[in-house]
């Protein structure tokens, strides 16, 4: 599903400080994730919300990021942290 | 003359203690270490228990209770007086096999309090994961453990991260730049 991402200020932060290569891994990522929404991350968090909201994507090392949906239902938002984006689907 | 009774040995003079058979020995020290780790074992099993007993009355009381604080401190200091496990212990505590506890210990599932010159594990780390692998296997599922268990301890880890609280927080109120823009013939 074509999916809009945005960054939070958060995660802006932190998508400047990463390296060549963590960005460009990111920066796929993205692009993924923009193409085929949630089904570009790994796993979903288990918990209360807006935990079960979450789902994480591994990329290289210990580098993971985190996406939070506004909504679990539908098209909607989600956003990631860690390296932060928000994406609207 | 111990010689006398069991007869010399071919060749030898007998020696003061021969009349102990030496494959004994080897049986006894194995016994021994069986014995040890049983014993062990049991010790560390009650402490568990004692454990989650107290940790079971602090979740009774709420979050901001001091009394929860105190309790679940006393659980905390209980496990670090014990200090270190070994794994094979580790092992028979969570029902795995010492080559997973050390494969575990090796991609950092389960601290290692020492590494040299042998393994040593890190009490609470062990107690942790033993509630998670309870957890996982009452749920049913046994399959891909270590990746199961691995993923719920970096996520305790993360939600307790300040960045992504942040991040959670600017989503809740909308702040965000747009990084990749709905196509627009899907808008």
């Amino acid at each position: 599903m074509p999916t809009e991402v945005v960054a939070t200020p958060r995660a802006e932060q932190q998508i400047a400080g990463l390296d060549r290569i963590h960005a460009k891994a990111f920066g796929d990522c993205l692009d993924d994730l923009a193409a085929r929404g949630c089904k570009a991350l790994g796993y979903r968090l288990s918990g209360p919300a807006p935990v079960d909201h979450m789902c994480v994507k591994h990329l290289r090392d210990s580098f993971r990021v985190v996406v939070a949906f506004e909504d679990a239902a539908g098209p909607g938002y989600c956003w990631s942290a860690a390296t932060t984006t928000r994406i609207r689907s | 003359m111990p010689g006398d009774y069991y007869g010399p040995a071919r060749g030898k003079l007998p020696l003061a203690g021969s009349e102990k058979k030496p494959h004994t020995r080897k049986r006894d020290r194995r016994r021994g270490d069986a014995m040890t780790i049983a014993v062990e074992e049991r010790r560390l099993r009650s402490l568990f228990e004692r454990v989650e007993a107290v940790e079971d009355v602090a979740r009774t009381l709420a979050e901001d209770d001091e009394r929860r604080a105190k309790l679940l401190a006393v659980s905390d200091s209980a496990l670090a007086e014990e200090g270190t496990v070994r794994p094979v212990i580790a092992a028979r505590l969570l029902g795995l096999s010492e080559k997973t506890v050390r494969a575990w210990a090796a991609a950092d599932v389960l601290a290692v309090a020492r590494s040299s010159p042998r393994l040593l594990l890190d009490v609470r780390s062990v107690h942790a994961v033993s509630h998670l692998v309870s957890e996982l296997r009452a749920a049913g599922q046994d399959r891909d453990l270590l990746d199961q268990v691995w993923r719920r301890l970096t996520n305790a880890a993360l939600l307790d991260r300040d960045d992504l609280r942040e991040s959670l927080g600017q989503m809740r109120r909308g702040e965000g730049r747009v990084l990749r823009p709905l196509p627009p013939d899907t808008t």
